[in-house]
């Protein structure tokens, strides 16, 4: 399946907006995946920690919120400076 | 969602300047939280890299007078041996060429091969769909200011393909007939964004309890419009008039690359 390579995706688009907006480590990150997005939500937080290793997320939680549309949106994170 | 972005389209009713600002303004909303935390709110769509690189296929495509169909089934309804059987005939005035899409092997590529079809084969290893950047790597070897039409069978799989865009012109959803008459419903995205529907094997229908009438008032329940074709690569019912049915939608009397993302931003 798909879900590892779209986490490494979210990870590696995380890492750069963190970067950008001088954070040194993510904490929690939201997304939002629809019914129909095609992406199946347990295997997405089943491989979420191996793609979030080595990483400025690599404790990060995870939130995922529902909808029943095709979205896959990166909502939000929570960052922190130390 | 919006086809062109893979943003949410709430988000483009927001946005007063969406070609300027889009989602990628240089500083993102924060909200500062206890403990030196802060919130960055990045609302923006994950899918939107393929999208951008499909979009990019697509300008392409046009500029060089390609068009491109995108094939989806699930494993076994049988794209490659319809792929084998009606383009060997469509090739006698089109130049065209197949990109197929699976996890491992080239035995695709090789039956088309086979049955005179210029066919190149993408292998996705780990992965279930293609996507807009394998596309356009196979492209890039394949020479295409020499073609009219590009067929792309993408990997068997009803579910993640259907998400992919590749830049396409138009999408062909293929349902054989051992389905059953339910799958249109339990695959919405594949059937209802689908410019042409293919119910294949009709050769076996005798031999099954299919009701078709419950077939095509699913298929019409998520896709009112599109074309529904009853062929067979066995018995050959249904393949002249698939035939044509590609050549109309190729002579462009219909430009589903615009409508059908219009559609899609409501
Ligand atoms: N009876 C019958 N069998 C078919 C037909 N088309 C394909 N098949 C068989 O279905 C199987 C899968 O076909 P294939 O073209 O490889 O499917 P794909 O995975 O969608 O490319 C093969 O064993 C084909 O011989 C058809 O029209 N009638
Ligand atoms: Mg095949
Ligand atoms: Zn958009
Ligand atoms: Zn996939």
């Amino acid at each position: 399946m798909h879900e590892l390579s779209l986490a490494m995706d979210l990870i590696e688009r995380a890492e750069e907006i963190a970067r950008r907006e001088n954070a040194k480590r993510v904490r929690q990150i939201e997304v939002e995946i629809g019914d129909l997005s095609g992406i199946d939500r347990e295997s997405f937080a089943f491989v979420f920690p191996e793609a979030a290793s080595n990483s400025l997320l690599s404790e990060a939680l995870l939130v995922i919120r529902t909808s029943s549309g095709r979205e896959f949106q990166f909502v939000s994170m929570e960052v922190d400076d130390v | 969602m919006c086809r062109d972005c893979g943003c949410s389209t709430v988000k483009h009713r927001l946005l007063s300047d969406f070609n300027t600002s889009h989602h990628h303004g240089p500083s993102l909303p924060t909200l500062t939280l206890p403990n030196n935390k802060r919130r960055i709110s990045v609302e923006e769509s994950l899918f939107e890299k393929n999208q951008n690189l499909a979009r990019k296929n697509r300008q392409w495509f046009k500029s060089q007078k390609l068009v491109v169909f995108n094939v989806m089934s699930s494993p076994g309804a049988g794209k490659t041996t319809l792929l084998c059987k009606l383009l060997p005939k469509l090739a006698l005035d089109h130049r065209l060429a197949v990109v197929v899409g699976d996890q491992e092997t080239s035995i695709d590529a090789d039956r088309l091969k086979t049955a005179g079809v210029v066919a190149f084969q993408i292998n996705t290893h780990s992965a279930c769909h293609l996507d807009a950047k394998r596309v356009m790597d196979a492209v890039g070897q394949l020479g295409l200011d020499q073609l009219d039409w590009l067929v792309i069978e993408n990997v068997g799989n009803r579910v993640c393909p259907a998400v992919f865009d590749l830049g396409e012109n138009f999408r062909i959803a293929i349902l054989s007939t051992t389905e059953g008459e339910e799958k249109p419903l339990k695959y919405p995205v594949l059937f209802s964004e689908a410019d042409l529907i293919i119910i294949s094997k009709s050769d076996l229908l005798p031999h099954l309890d299919l009701n078709q009438t419950t077939l095509l008032a699913n298929l019409r329940k998520m896709n009112p419009n599109a074309p529904i074709i009853t062929c067979s690569s066995k018995s050959g019912e249904g393949l002249e008039q698939l035939a044509d049915e590609l050549r109309y939608l190729a002579s462009g009397k219909e430009t589903p690359d615009v409508s059908r993302y219009a559609n899609t931003h409501t």
